[in-house]
């Protein structure tokens, strides 16, 4: 196990190191500057002076040199270049930490009522409330997050005025956008949830513990349901890593300062330190949940084990 | 395309700053004279976070937005009886000598919200910085070309010690000018101008602006908290030496990204206006009670752009062609949905020349009279001929690149290839762009025609009309070059008298579109915004600087 482990970590190391430097020579390939969002053309020697302050007159290589240089010996990502006197990692740590109030609440509910939805939906399976459920799943996969988003800002905002349409800070800013982030989790696990059972219910292990008596109730608490979950936990690495990530839409309509924007605006502001550090943190929270969650479905599952 | 509009209408929301919505949990007690004691709060918005309030490194309008609140400028563009008039803000008073190149400011007494008092020291300070190489600033293009040795300075050919600026003693600024400069005094209210103190931005180093905290202004108004990407609220400053006369207690900015949200927000009474230039939107504010619609012109034109290089292009009458060829109604109704008005000139509406107000109102439009008299197609098959190109339109195909790639612009790019196509007979490949690529594929002169947006950076006719000189031609990179039409400017430039200003200005238009017709306007921006009506003493104006200095509730 513990070889296993230090194998995974090494594999993520690398895994990191590219990433980093992919996508640093990238987004210094792409036409444009930090001054772009000017939108205009400034004069030659003030783009050269702008340059020459942020270091950008040096050649890509030796930034990237520069760059790994204080993210391994001193941890910085340097400053933003939108932002200036803003440092990346703090905004990182503080809008990641904005984005996952909402994002790990609506996970949570999202696993529950998606969970329970899709169990009532096999257990029915052509009835009706399979049909409600899948007719729930479907609306939740299919309708974009930001019509639902508007959809609910307009009625319980505009119409019945009980809600505010944007801000942060109390949690009336947040019961929104808790319902739509989670409206596409509900879908999924739902979905998931009842063909995973589905499937297990079909096993021969299923039919010969129906046949020595077991009772209905057991049979779907101790086989189907521990089965039918374990493929659910891949879809989990994305998810948790997604809670701190943020989403750029919702958190644009309902005007919460999370992560979400910055993965957009920084590439559109060619924010060079800002793209490499959201990249950065988002790889590296991928490949961390990634390996949590190999490591508990080895823990769970015996015949995945890796030896 | 897309990002110029957004900074359009995000500059028309800035200027005016005048938000609206409240979120209810305005101002404490009540207010400081007007409106009969009622809460005093102004709930208002940015579509974007502002990048800094170091007004030497920030760029961005929304910046902007807080600053003019937050910062007094040597002078504001105010209005009184629907005239602007400049007024006398930072600077009690200020004179020139003779000539107009040297300009003493007397600084007024006024305190920074910290407490310490204002010196001359602070506006030299924040002039020389904005010029100096190792700050960097994006902003130095402002003044390079006015104050003594600014373009020097900036080239680093000369150290910051022989800028024309000097505090000559705590209360008086001296600025001396490379030349005369009519207009210098429409520079003053821009950040280039700003005041920063030399102490507090030097201890927060790189810092300074980014926070709350790390910041430290002398205007009407304090910054009281700044949350990131989300909210910032200003108070008024009780140091500030026309207190008297501001009447708001609280101000609050809500930053949304979100069209939808800031229209939903303004519906329900969270923002007490908003700016809109969507037809769908502004007819349903327009049934809405209790709210007044004010349309305002600004100084900003959209545009397209040939390159005179390109073989096509090289030809006069051709581009002379394209550009008649344009039914500037018909775009404005179809494609703007009246929301702009049809352009016949280069210099827009809303540029004014000191004290005789409203160039337009002086100038006729110099596209109007052409339009009538001369045939488009004609003068394609002329420019043809002179090129050597036969006599059949259709075989010839044009690149026309967008600075967009939104829904927008494809509608935009197909109703321009379908009109080109109806009166010229030519064919139209429509070339979508990033901004970023858009804007390294013009400058390298690899496009024929293009399109764009430009506005003012400051209230006088040489903002845009300087722009096609052959010292300034990288700006709207079409290679066009005429030593009439830069002399002519260079007179202007110099010209203390007024009326003889406009007619040189006039002169320089003429030209532009007899000779050059190497930009092609099509409309003149207008911004339609929506106010709750008991926001009370706005200034309209686009280009007005006196922020929110005056504006007061009555009746929310």
């Amino acid at each position: 196990m513990a070889k296993f482990i230090i194998k995974r970590i090494g594999y993520m190391l690398i895994t990191l190191f590219i990433v980093i430097t992919a996508t640093f020579f990238l987004m210094h390939s792409i036409p444009g500057d930090p001054l772009a969002h000017m939108a205009r053309n400034l004069p030659e020697q003030t783009r050269e002076n702008y340059y020459e302050k942020y270091g950008l007159d040096k050649s890509t290589p030796e930034q990237y040199v520069i760059f790994m240089k204080n993210l391994l010996t001193k941890g910085e990502m340097g400053e933003s270049l939108r932002y200036p006197g803003r440092e990346v990692t703090d905004t990182l740590m503080t809008n990641s930490a904005v984005s996952a109030k909402p994002g790990g609440m609506a996970l949570v509910a999202g696993l529950i009522i998606g969970i329970l939805l899709g169990i009532v939906a096999a257990l029915n399976k052509n009835k009706w409330p399979d049909y409600i459920v899948m007719f729930i799943a479907i609306l939740g996969i299919t309708v974009p997050v930001f019509v639902l988003a508007s959809v609910l800002q307009y009625i319980f905002s505009v119409k019945l005025m009980v809600l505010p349409t944007t801000g942060w800070g109390s949690w009336k800013n947040i019961v929104l956008p808790i319902i739509v982030l989670s409206f596409g989790t509900i879908a999924t696990y739902a979905r998931y949830v009842k063909s995973n059972m589905l499937d297990v219910m079909g096993q021969d292990y299923i039919l010969t513990a129906e046949a020595k008596g077991v009772s209905r109730f057991n049979v779907v608490k101790k086989h189907v349901l521990k089965n039918a979950f374990l493929p659910c936990m891949t879809l989990l690495v994305g998810q948790v890593s997604g809670i701190f990530t943020g989403s750029f839409v919702v958190e644009k309509i309902f005007g919460i300062p999370g992560l979400g924007f910055y993965y957009i605006n920084s590439i559109n502001d060619r924010d060079y330190t800002m793209i490499i550090g959201t990249t950065i943190f988002a790889a590296a929270l991928f490949v961390f949940v990634q390996l949590a969650v190999d490591i508990a479905y080895s823990l769970m599952d015996p015949r995945i084990r890796v030896k | 395309m897309k990002r110029k509009l957004i900074a359009s209408l995000l500059m028309a929301t800035m200027t005016l700053s005048l938000a609206a919505c409240g979120k209810g949990d305005g101002g404490s007690s009540g207010g400081s004279g007007a409106g009969g004691g009622e809460e005093q709060y102004y709930n208002t918005y940015l579509q974007t976070e502002p990048s800094t309030l170091d007004s030497i490194k920030g760029n961005d309008n929304y910046s902007r937005g807080i600053l003019i609140n937050t910062m007094e400028p040597l002078t504001r563009l105010v209005e009184k009886d629907g005239e602007q008039v400049r007024e006398a803000a930072g600077a009690e008073s200020w004179e020139s000598n003779e000539d107009g190149t040297v300009w003493t400011f007397k600084i007024r007494d006024n305190k920074w919200s910290d407490g310490q008092e204002v010196t001359a020291a602070d506006y030299a300070y924040g002039i020389t910085q904005t010029l100096n190489p190792d700050a960097g600033s994006p902003n130095s293009f402002f003044t390079a070309g006015f104050i003594k040795n600014g373009s020097k300075v900036v080239n680093g050919e000369a150290s910051v010690e022989e800028l024309g600026v000097k505090a000559v003693d705590d209360k008086t600024l001296e600025i001396t000018l490379e030349a005369p400069t009519p207009y210098f005094m429409s520079l003053t209210d821009t950040r280039a101008c700003y005041p920063v103190r030399q102490d507090f931005a030097e201890q927060y180093g790189e810092t300074y602006g980014s926070e709350a905290e790390n910041f430290v202004g002398n205007g009407p108004f304090k910054i009281e908290s700044w949350t990131h990407n989300s909210e910032i609220k200003l108070v008024k400053n009780e140091n500030y030496w026309d207190a008297e006369n501001v009447k708001l207690d609280k101000i609050n900015y809500a930053i949304i990204n979100d069209e939808t949200a800031v229209f939903n927000s303004f519906d329900s009474g969270q923002l007490d206006w908003c700016s809109t230039g969507t037809e769908e939107w502004v007819n349903r504010f327009d049934k809405k009670e209790g709210v007044d619609r004010i349309d305002a012109v600004i100084p900003s034109m959209r545009y397209d752009f040939f390159n005179v290089n390109d073989e096509l292009f090289s030809n006069l009458n051709v581009r002379k062609a394209f550009v008649l060829a344009v039914d500037r109604e018909d775009m404005a109704k179809t494609i703007y949905q009246d929301m702009h008005i049809p352009a016949y000139w280069w210099v827009p509406q809303a540029v004014s020349t000191g004290e005789l107000g409203d160039y337009r109102e002086q100038v006729e439009a110099p596209l109007e009279k052409t339009a009538k008299e001369e045939d488009a197609k004609e003068l394609l098959l002329k420019g043809m001929d002179e090129l050597g190109l036969g006599s059949d339109p259709s075989k010839i195909t044009v690149k026309y690149s967008l600075s967009a790639t939104t829904q927008w612009a494809r509608n935009y790019g197909e109703y321009v290839q379908q009109k080109y196509k109806d009166i010229l007979g030519v064919n139209i490949e429509l070339d979508f762009n990033e901004w970023s690529t858009f804007q390294q594929k013009t400058n390298s002169g690899e496009y024929q025609m293009a399109n764009m947006t430009w506005s003012t950076d400051y209230d006088d006719p040489m903002s845009m009309i300087s722009l096609f000189t052959t010292e300034n031609s990288s700006n709207i990179p079409t290679g066009w070059s005429n030593e009439e039409f830069d002399a002519l400017i260079d007179q202007a430039g110099k010209e203390m008298d007024e009326a003889k200003r406009v007619d040189l200005y006039s002169q320089a238009e003429q030209i532009l579109f007899n000779e050059g017709c190497n930009i092609c306007p099509l409309v003149n921006e207008m911004q339609h915004v929506f106010r709750y009506s008991y926001v009370k003493n706005v200034d309209e104006k686009f280009t007005s600087t006196s922020g929110l200095k005056y504006v007061y509730i009555e009746g929310r």
